[in-house]
């Protein structure tokens, strides 16, 4: 075991490896609060990556609805159940252990292997609230009563990955260029140890070929300066794709570090977990805070005051109406008046978009079919 | 581990630290000694090694022949493998039994063990009985029990019943895991074989768990220490495995194997290690039983 540094956790852990950090890492911000679910991220990589015979359960990126969608069933239950109940010393660091601290003799890491049966159903629980919805029930509070919430889901392309820790062959590798995480294709022999490492569940068995595959962060994208199609396909505009700094670094500049780093408004998805994921999430604002506590760390609720004041801060609301505005990838941003502009990684312009769109408000009542409308602007 | 009192050759516990030991010694160790007296209270003319007898002739492919009964059967004691995370919880065969038998081209072994249960679908969360026959690449020198190390290269030969099936019945694929899944027209259906393999990235990468074409249930393989299992370019490995109330396995490799491989002859005395896999039990990569290196000798 070697001590690394994972910044989520405010502290050293025990990770079987020396794991130096990649040159640079890709990483991802979603808008919980945005998702529709429409599953469009999910069918592009899907046709894009695994429509063959032997991956046909296999969704590398999958959307579900909390609390009671899970793909495969039951993951991040089975996770919260091996790790606990989750202790932070404030804010900052966390009290308990990793899924590499506290794995059991003989094993590098704390996990389980789905059956087959477990990812049988990619769409259980969706749309179905936390608790039953009375007659005349209606939402007027925050956080909601009644509530679900979508969680998009994808490959973290974790710093200290699970699924590289438990491969006893080296068939996963990090790569050092951009820290997307790979399954070697030619090297794997099929063992699932990465299946059943693996937090999020986010490496699957291929039943044809016989090995496991894995998200690939759809990289001949992202070599190309394009950002992965589960990102550029997404309607609800939730989602950016970019680099994160290391965690000695910061640049306000970049997308992913401002909403990480300078608000703090997105957040690692069971970072107890301790791979340190690079997807980052801004929590939904409805569901009720313990659920999200467990779920995003103690930063949920600054997290969430920020977001809800977006309207007094130009440069969050200007970076949030740049997400889904350009297909390739956003080194830098900036705000000037009422434009937000995206830049490539030589400083050229990619996209420049308003920070307020123009609406228009229709009457209530429409007169020439007699009938209220529904949606007015 | 199990010890089963009674049997004439009880496992013996070997620690870690007499394992790394006798990674570079015989393995007539002083155990293994104390087994031998006792048995010769029992029995007549000992086997102390496992002896591939010379045999005239084709070697038999069939676990059932009777020219196996030439060879005098050399039991094996396994233990969990317990060097390198992870490995198995408990020990899910206790024994192997092995003839061999050489017609001075090519050295066949037969290895037998009981199993209640015939594992050979490979899927999601299911995996496959498996055995493995390890060799030294140089006869003279007795590798590290590590799978080999550097400098000390050995050949390995896996067989594995899911390519027992692949040979026995045609490539097993989900279809054969999952017969009730629901399916779309298949890749190979809509644009014809060759096309349809970018579908499959394992095959694409020439990953020899993906072939289509198996000929052999037997792979021969390299490896220079634990985790760099690495299957040989040139396959000249075969066998057969055959399940009764246990496994019948048969695995086959030319004496003069070529580049990386075991280089045997007649007469020659070197030595030879098992590991079992028992794919029910979770069984897989280096959640194994393992035996320590046996002498085996080769009848001139
Ligand atoms: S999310 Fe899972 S599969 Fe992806 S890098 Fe992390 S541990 Fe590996
Ligand atoms: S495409 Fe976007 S909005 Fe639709 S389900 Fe995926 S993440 Fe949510």
């Amino acid at each position: 075991m070697a001590e690394v540094f994972n910044w989520q956790l405010g502290r050293d852990m025990q990770y079987p490896f020396e794991a130096p950090r990649p040159k640079r890492q890709i990483a991802w911000v979603f808008d919980t609060n945005k998702c529709i679910a429409c599953q469009t991220c999910t069918v592009a990589c899907k046709s894009t990556w695994t429509s063959g015979t032997g991956q046909e359960y296999m969704l590398w990126n999958n959307v579900e609805t909390k609390p009671y969608g899970f793909f495969p069933q039951g993951w991040d239950v089975q996770l919260l159940d091996r790790l606990g109940v989750v202790k932070w010393d404030g804010d900052q660091t966390y009290q308990g252990q990793t899924i590499f601290e506290s794995a059991p003799a003989g094993e590098r890491v704390n996990g389980w292997l789905p059956m087959a049966q477990d990812w049988m159903h990619p769409n259980v629980g969706e749309d179905e609230p936390a608790g039953a919805v009375e007659r005349g029930t209606y939402l007027d509070r925050l956080p909601h009563d009644t509530w679900f919430s979508y969680l998009a889901r994808i490959c973290n392309h974790c710093t200290y990955p699970a699924c590289v820790a438990a491969c006893p062959r080296q068939a996963i590798y990090k790569r050092p260029e951009d820290g997307i995480v790979l399954v070697d294709q030619s090297r794997c022999r099929g063992y699932q140890e990465c299946v059943a490492a693996c937090p999020y569940k986010k490496v699957m068995y291929n039943n044809e070929t016989r090995v496991s595959e894995k998200c690939i962060a759809c990289f001949p994208k992202i070599e190309q300066g394009y950002q992965p199609q589960c990102v550029t396909s997404c309607i609800g505009r939730i989602r950016i794709a970019s680099f994160i700094s290391g965690p000695d670094d910061l640049d306000p500049k970049r997308p992913v570090d401002f909403l990480v780093k300078v608000r703090k408004v997105a957040l690692p998805l069971y970072p107890q977990a301790g791979t340190e994921p690079n997807v980052y999430y801004i929590p939904p604002i409805h569901a009720p805070r313990e659920y999200l506590h467990q779920m995003f760390g103690p930063a949920v609720d600054e997290a969430i005051e920020t977001y809800q004041n977006i309207k007094n801060d130009p440069e969050l609301l200007g970076l949030m109406m740049l997400f889904g505005s350009t297909e390739r990838i956003m080194h830098s941003f900036s705000v000037d008046g009422e434009i937000a502009t995206g830049f490539d990684e030589q400083g050229e312009e990619l996209v420049s978009v308003p920070l307020r769109e123009p609406t228009f408000i229709r009457e209530f009542f429409d007169d020439v079919h007699e009938a209220y409308l529904h949606n007015i602007t | 581990m199990t010890v089963e009192p009674g049997t004439d050759q009880a496992p013996t516990p070997v620690g870690r630290r007499g394992f790394l030991k006798a990674a570079g010694a015989v393995a007539a160790s002083t155990a293994v000694a104390t087994a031998i007296a006792a048995r010769e209270l029992t029995r007549p003319a000992p086997a102390t090694h496992l002896v591939a007898r010379r045999h005239g002739g084709e070697l038999p492919g069939d676990p059932d022949d009777r020219a196996w009964s030439r060879g005098r059967p050399w039991a094996v004691p396994l233990m969990v493998q317990n060097m390198v995370p992870p490995h198995a919880p408990e020990l899910a065969v206790t024994e192997l039994q092995v003839r061999a038998l050489h017609n001075g081209e090519r050295i066949a072994f037969l290895v037998e063990w009981e199993d209640d249960d015939e594992d050979a679908v490979d899927a999601m969360a299911r995996f496959r009985d498996a055995v493995a026959v390890q060799l030294p690449v140089d006869v003279a020198v007795i590798p590290g029990i590590t799978m080999g190390a550097l400098n000390q290269p050995v050949h390995i030969m896996q067989w594995r019943a899911a390519w027992q099936r692949d040979v026995d019945l045609g490539r097993q694929g989900v279809q054969e895991a999952f017969p009730n899944r629901f399916k779309d027209a298949p890749p190979e259906e809509l644009m014809g074989e060759e096309a349809a393999t970018q579908f499959y990235p394992a095959v694409v990468a020439k990953n020899p768990m993906a072939r289509r074409d198996r000929t052999s249930p037997v792979e021969d393989l390299s490896a220079v220490g634990f985790g760099s299992l690495t299957a040989q370019d040139e396959q000249t490995a075969t066998g057969r495995g055959v399940f009764e109330r246990g496994w019948h396995v048969i695995l086959s490799t030319p004496l003069a194997a070529g580049e990386h491989k075991t280089s045997l002859r007649p007469g020659v005395t070197t030595s030879v290690a098992f590991a079992v896999w028992d794919g029910g039990a979770g069984n897989r990569g280096s959640r194994k039983q393992w035996s320590n290196w046996t002498e085996l000798e080769l009848e001139g």
